[in-house]
């Protein structure tokens, strides 16, 4: 048996065969061509060249029109490097000059300009090595008319293991037959993995060298919640598995059955789910889950899908598409949220690397330091709001004037566009998000300001505890549970209790069954959670009576360390819900 | 216009990342509107600004000041094109 640890990227726990892709899984069979064949050997290179360029494009309406025209971009970039001038000059003339085959021309070449990439030492352009090698598998497949032929001719379901998967054989992966996949190479922000989380199959990477050993057929049990691969596990992890499996299917089936059913406590109190989503594609997930609305729709995505800075009929377009399919259910709109290194246009303002990017221009005051791309968005969410149910929500709001500079801004835009007769939902709601330390402790003077809160539980911990989660050295003090975030989540509920604002909780504390009964014993009475979570919490709220959340929310605030409270509801979780308890 | 006009123009790449993949894209597609032969060059190197791999192999980082140069039928009208995509630092607008 062996376990590795990578970077879980799509949840779901799958077993099946493993199917290894190896990073060379082209043998090229001849390096020279006799003399007399140049031509048509020539003749074969462009031919198989013009292949792949329709392959792409294929490719590129495929992914646009199952996941949007966002994630269809990264096949345009490899249009261009199958046309690149240079690579054909350099591929005709190693066949031309030095009779070399154009297998063994192409694959020459492209590893050269791969090999000059990685080298570069610039971390992007050294990704980019990685698109190269696409190339360089797709064209050597059309030459030797063997594609890595084992993906399209799947009979039975697998797990995939490979060195790498490119964009392009992760969009095109059969899920029918591909439970799930996991790679040696990657990280948190590849396109493939972007493409595995929106297609929702279950996937690791990062895993570093590890698939060396695996030659194919072996059992492997892929954990894309905690990012564990388990190559050839033992009797007993097997049987953990299986056991796990068959609550985990009996859960899922009763589960589909709540899809319908409001989610009601015990005791008849109404709590609303919403989901958190990224693009609007994700709206019919959340719908099909049976959510009360979109509690955050994270607009990061359009600033970051092209270099350069969304227009306003952007914004509009998605906005509109995500209000179309909600209907008369709330959209909580959040403005951006990001820091300026990762804005065009105003990146030319990040003249060297922030030292503390966490604490630097980002989210509300890159916003407020640049009104224009500001008012953009506000515009179009204006623009938009006639068209359905639609809140705005600031970020990382940090002090009371940040609040009202935000507002005033927003003011403006409605007199705007007032002057210029066009319509807008004047009483639109305005609210915060909730993840700094100081706009709790100020959280009466914001809660006579705003129309609602949504306490972001990832920052508040991240501010609250000092402590960034993404580095392993300090990832253990991370804990949603720790009786200071606790007690922040209580004084943000006393001031709006005391105004009668709504709160939403809406970090990835409140998808985690085990805290829902501890948050509504608080008082909350609206979640905001990853679409996939909606079905499980759901559970937890129709198992539960408020009466039973407040005495384990009283007894949770009574413990002072993190550990024993989130001990203490996991146990809790399992006496409510067993089967959720893994 | 003779099809030996030269046309030169220096240019500063704005752009925090540098000259990385969505910039190349724009040059390559703007660059191969025009028949001319277009080059930038950089650091004592020169990439054909119709070429993917050329551009990413120049590596060139923010603020990086380059020549910009076409040769042929267009050549000036080329340049200019070009240059605005630097000048605008590479974000369109609608």
């Amino acid at each position: 048996m062996q376990v590795r640890s990578g970077i879980a990227v799509s949840p779901g726990v799958v077993k099946g065969p493993a199917l290894v892709l190896g990073s060379e899984s082209f043998r090229i069979p001849r390096k020279f061509v006799t003399q007399d064949a140049v031509d048509a050997e020539l003749h074969r290179f462009h031919s198989a060249r013009e292949v792949v360029c329709r392959d792409i494009k294929a490719n590129e309406q495929l992914v646009s029109a199952q996941l949007g025209a966002e994630y269809a971009a990264i096949f345009s970039a490899h249009l261009q490097m199958a046309q690149d001038p240079r690579l054909i000059r350099e591929v005709e003339s190693l066949i031309r000059d030095q009779s070399h085959s154009p297998e063994y021309a192409v694959s020459r070449v492209l590893r050269k300009f791969a090999e000059q990439m990685q080298a570069l030492g610039d971390q992007y352009l050294s990704e980019r090595a990685l698109d190269i090698y696409d190339l360089e598998k797709r064209l050597l497949g059309k030459l030797l008319g063997e594609s890595r032929e084992e993906l399209s001719n799947l009979t039975e379901p697998v797990i995939i293991l490979a060195h790498d998967l490119t964009p392009g054989e992760t969009a095109t992966l059969n899920t029918k037959y591909v439970l799930g996949f996991a790679t040696e190479v990657g990280g948190h922000t590849s396109h493939t993995a972007i493409l595995a989380g929106a297609l929702e199959i279950p996937a690791i990477v990062g895993l570093g060298r590890c698939f060396g050993g695996v030659s194919g057929g072996e059992t492997v049990i892929l954990d894309g919640d905690h990012g564990q691969v388990i190559i050839d596990p033992d009797a007993a992890t097997l049987a953990r598995f299986e056991a796990s499996q068959a609550r985990n299917l009996r859960v899922i089936e009763r589960l589909e059955q709540l899809e319908s059913l409001p989610a009601e406590t015990q005791d008849g109190q109404r709590v609303r789910i919403y989901g958190n989503i990224e693009f609007p594609e994700e709206v019919q997930q959340c719908i099909r889950r049976g959510a009360d609305g979109i509690g955050l729709y994270r607009t990061e995505f359009l600033f970051l899908s092209g270099n350069r800075e969304p227009s306003e009929a952007d914004h509009y377009e998605a906005y509109c598409r995500v209000l179309e399919a909600c209907g008369d259910l709330p959209v909580v709109i959040r403005t951006l949220d990001i820091g300026a290194d990762k804005v065009p246009g105003i990146m030319q303002k990040q003249f060297a690397d922030s030292q503390n990017p966490m604490l630097g221009l980002r989210s509300i005051r890159l916003s407020l330091q640049n009104t224009p791309l500001f008012k953009t968005q506000l515009r179009a969410i204006l623009r938009a709001s006639v068209h359905g149910n639609v809140k705005v929500m600031f970020p990382l709001v940090s002090s009371l004037l940040e609040f009202r500079q935000a507002r005033m801004i927003l003011m403006d835009v409605m007199e705007d566009l007032e002057d210029e007769g066009i319509p807008f939902q004047r009483n639109l709601p305005i609210g915060m998000m909730v993840e700094v330390p100081s706009a709790v402790l100020l959280a009466e003077e914001f809660a006579r300001e705003v129309d609602f809160f949504s306490i972001g539980t990832n920052d508040l911990i991240q501010y609250t505890l000092a402590c960034d989660r993404s580095d392993p050295s300090v990832a253990n003090l991370y804990r949603s549970g720790d009786p200071s975030i606790l007690r922040l989540i209580q004084m943000v509920m006393k001031a709006a209790d005391k105004y009668k604002k709504q709160v939403t909780v809406c970090g990835q504390m409140s998808s985690d069954p085990r805290f829902i009964p501890l948050l509504l014993g608080l008082g909350l009475r609206h979640l905001s959670v990853t679409p996939h979570a909606i079905p499980r919490l759901k559970e937890v709220v129709r198992n539960v009576s408020i009466s039973e959340a407040e005495r384990i929310s009283r007894h949770a605030c009574e413990l002072d360390l993190a550990r024993d409270v989130e001990h203490f509801l996991l146990g809790e979780l399992s006496r409510l819900c067993p089967d959720l308890v893994v | 216009m003779s099809d030996e006009s030269i046309s030169t123009r220096e240019v500063t790449l704005r752009v925090a990342q540098g000259l990385h993949l969505t910039p190349i894209q724009q040059l390559v597609r703007k660059a191969t509107e025009y028949p001319c032969q277009i080059s930038l060059e950089f650091d004592g190197r020169t990439a054909d600004v119709k070429s993917v791999f050329d551009l990413m192999l120049l590596a060139a980082p923010f603020g990086s000041v380059m020549t910009l140069q076409a040769r042929g039928s267009k050549a000036e009208d080329a340049v200019n094109s070009l240059a605005q995509l630097f000048d605008g630092g590479f974000v369109i607008t609608e």
